[in-house]
């Protein structure tokens, strides 16, 4: 019996072992730094000097005493809804498109894909920045067309919807799990609509889109909680210019952290991030609960 | 009801691990390269041949160094070939560069300082002292060393620009002087004599006609910016201090020198400037704040010049070639009180006093400013050298650059007193900044600007002098 116990033990604490590295990871690179910029977020701290407690000061500056808090946070909110939206469609009308039995499927399915690999680093932001600018290439290929030239960065009406496009561009990830997804959706239903008579749009929405429906909910969750982070373009094509709107949460962040070194203060602006992108997603699941079919009835 | 507990859970855990996983995208711009200059194998024969080999040699044993600057790759280059100059003189001494471009190198810096692994020879820039107050026990007093000569620097600049307190913290590496980069060509094309002396009256009057006649051409390019380019300190602060004669800010006080129409008339030159088509649209140009030499305009000759230090000269010569470069006088207030020019150290070189080799470190700072081969691999990489007797020696064998020197002389002639640092706080720039983009992009008028000015900078200076 008692040996019986010990091996069983033993066998849980052999599990653990390879989870070590793991836990050791998370513990050191995740979860430490969460607490401790939880309790930074209550003290003044300059980085080089050592944290003093200020209980709420930061939170009270932050609500009532910085208006680029506020900018920040409608750019934030513009740009979530603007690029979220048009990089989940983008991503499902692609996967649609490369879904079917083509010539040569798989080439184009490498090279949508593409995009992604390079992703929103910084030369690809460089890369953006001189497509996008007024006498970029994007400006003279509409101008051979005779269509009229838009200033894509240097207007603050235009300048965020520019940044979500390079949002958009990188849809890839997104369309290969659609890809997955489709290819799940068992031809069978096609067949008996066919019967009845159905049309491709009518199909697609009927029944596509509900077979379809968690990871699509996956996907514009996953989005959403990244869009609420981007940085790299608004920093490197913008620098959150001009006349701040492009000035996105993250910059105010960075800024804060390493421009002003309001280390205290940039980690309360991290935790009411983190407690908007928990609402958003919190808001998120129970919205979906009621619209999304899962095949297996839905427990985990 | 179990489903819901479980998806909140899930959704806690994966916001909170992407909120983590974001943090790594923060440092991506920064282009930081670490390299480990190896010692050459020399013989002790080579190394008594050598000049400064004469001194008394501080340790024998095997040291190693960590020296960070930043810099483009010309200045990457002298430096690294110094390094290993000085390591063929000391072979037991080994010295690692630590170089990047200026974007992120302060930030790199004081998260380095915080966490007591800052290098142990370090490159600042003067106006980084506020933030670094607090810490000034971490810099090696150099008055104290008895290899570092302060003797050649001028006793002026180690008061303004070297010390906190009553410490000298830094050496300054050289001075830069402060003026307009031209591009030669769209000069010629616009028949604008170069050594034009410019008011900022004149640049939007002259400015305005170039626009006028050639659409795509802009006489002047300037960035929104940071405290330490751009609109606020190059064109208000400018014009303030040239029609003034003083700072608009009062370091002793944290209050603002200037009046209320002193400022309208700035914002107004500023609203002039770009509504004339003088200064190439303001959002444009912001596409290379730090970087105008990479300006499309800049390089095709449509943008007459933009403002700048002379240590910056190299990059926007080498963008345009020689023969298409020149300089000049920084623009003036037409009728001012003064035409005093900018003149600072262009970096200073501080030592760790957390160095377990001080003394080392300092020898190597006083042979990289002064030593005659030290001198000459560097040249003017970091503008004309401080030290007298460098630079004295650059002279000699006449490898100042004839643009960077002119660009001195200028400024020595009427050298403007320090900036107050309140005045570059970066805070206080940004909310000037932010005032300075509502003028140009016409929310504010320049009187509301000027009222807003003297209300929002007013306010944003007492919370710093609360925070003191």
């Amino acid at each position: 019996m008692l040996m019986k116990v010990r091996k069983k033990i033993n066998r849980e604490m052999l599990g653990y072992l390879y989870i070590l590295p793991w836990i050791l990871g998370f513990m050191l690179f995740q979860l430490y730094p969460l607490m401790a910029s939880l309790f930074y977020a209550f003290t003044d701290f300059s980085i080089t000097n050592t944290p003093v407690f200020v209980g709420f000061a930061n939170f009270k500056t932050m609500f009532f005493n910085d208006p680029l808090f506020y900018k920040s946070l409608g750019n934030t909110l513009k740009y979530v809804f603007m690029s979220v939206p048009l990089k989940i469609v983008t991503a499902l009308l692609v996967a649609v498109i490369l879904n079917q039995k083509l010539k040569g499927i798989n080439f184009y399915r490498t090279i949508y894909y593409i995009p992604s690999i390079f992703g929103g680093s910084v030369a690809i932001s460089i890369l953006w920045r001189f497509l996008f600018m007024d006498s970029g290439m994007v400006n003279r290929l509409l101008g051979v067309f005779h269509i009229p030239q838009v200033q894509w960065l240097s207007s603050p009406k235009v300048a965020l919807f520019t940044l979500s496009l390079l949002s958009v561009w990188q849809f890839g990830s997104s369309m290969v799990l659609f890809l997955a997804a489709l290819k799940q959706v068992p031809e069978d239903l096609y067949e008996a609509a066919k019967i009845d008579g159905g049309s491709g749009i009518h199909n697609f929405f009927t029944i596509t889109l509900p077979m379809i429906s968690s990871v699509l909910f996956f996907n514009v969750l996953m989005q959403l909680v990244n869009a609420f982070q981007d940085f790299t373009g608004a920093f490197v094509i913008t620098n959150g210019g001009p006349l701040n709107s492009t000035y996105l949460f993250a910059l105010k962040l960075y800024d804060e952290a390493f421009t002003y070194y309001k280390m205290g203060y940039a980690c309360a602006l991290s935790w009411v991030l983190f407690l908007l992108i928990l609402a958003f997603t919190a808001l998120f699941f129970r919205f979906s609960e009621a619209v999304t079919y899962y095949e297996d009835g839905g427990d985990f | 009801m179990k489903k819901r507990g479980l998806s909140t859970a899930l959704a806690v855990t994966l916001a909170a691990a992407l909120l983590g996983g974001c943090t790594g995208t923060a440092g991506s711009k920064e282009t930081a390269k670490t390299t480990e200059a190896t010692a050459q194998p020399t013989t002790a024969a080579t190394a008594q041949s050598s000049g400064t080999s004469e001194k008394a040699k501080i340790t024998d044993e095997p040291v190693t160094l960590r020296f960070a600057w930043w810099g483009s790759d010309a200045r990457h280059e002298a430096t690294l070939n110094a390094i290993k100059k000085y390591q063929e003189i000391h072979p037991n001494v080994t010295i690692e560069g630590e170089y990047q471009g200026y974007d992120g190198y302060q930030q790199k810096l004081m998260t380095q300082i915080a966490g007591k692994t800052e290098p142990d020879l370090m490159q600042l820039d003067y106006n980084w002292y506020p933030d670094l107050e607090a810490q000034s026990n971490i810099f090696l007093d150099l008055k104290g060393t008895k290899t570092v000569d302060l003797f050649v620097y001028s006793e002026n600049v180690l008061k303004n620009y070297c010390s906190i307190g009553d410490k000298v913290i830094a050496v300054p590496m050289g001075i830069n002087g402060f003026g307009i980069m031209i591009n030669k060509s769209f000069f010629e094309k616009h028949n604008l004599p170069l050594d034009t002396k410019w008011t900022w009256e004149k640049v939007v009057q002259e400015g305005k006609r170039i626009h006028e006649e050639n659409p795509s051409d802009y006489l002047l390019g300037i960035e929104s910016g940071t405290s330490t380019g751009g609109i606020g300190p190059f064109v208000v602060s400018a014009y303030l201090y040239s029609k003034t004669g003083q700072y608009w800010a009062n370091e002793d006080d944290y209050t603002i020198n200037s009046s209320k129409e002193d400022l309208t008339s700035a914002f107004t030159i500023l609203k002039d400037l770009f509504d004339s088509g003088a200064a190439q649209p303001l959002g444009e140009a912001s596409l290379f704040t730090g970087q105008m030499e990479q300006n499309p305009k800049w390089l095709n000759g449509e943008l007459g010049f933009t403002i700048d230090w002379s240590a910056t000269v190299g990059k926007y010569k080498s963008a345009v070639g020689e023969e298409n470069f020149s300089v000049g006088m920084p623009p003036f207030a037409e009728n001012g009180d003064n035409q005093n020019i900018s003149y600072k150290p262009a970096m200073v070189l501080a030592v760790s006093s957390r160095s377990p080799h001080t003394d080392v470190a300092a020898d190597f700072v006083d042979w990289l400013m002064n030593d005659p081969e030290a001198v000459k691999i560097l040249g003017t990489q970091r503008s004309v050298p401080a030290s007298q007797k460098a630079s004295e020696i650059l002279e000699q064998a006449n490898a100042i650059d004839p643009d960077i020197a002119q660009m001195c002389a200028f400024s020595s002639e009427n050298p403007a007193p320090p900036v107050p640092l309140i005045q570059g706080n970066t805070e206080i720039a940004d909310v000037v900044k932010d005032i300075c983009e509502q003028v140009v992009y016409g929310q504010l008028s320049p009187e509301a600007a000027a009222d807003k000015f003297l209300s929002d900078v007013q306010a944003k200076m007492a919370v710093l002098k609360a925070a003191k």
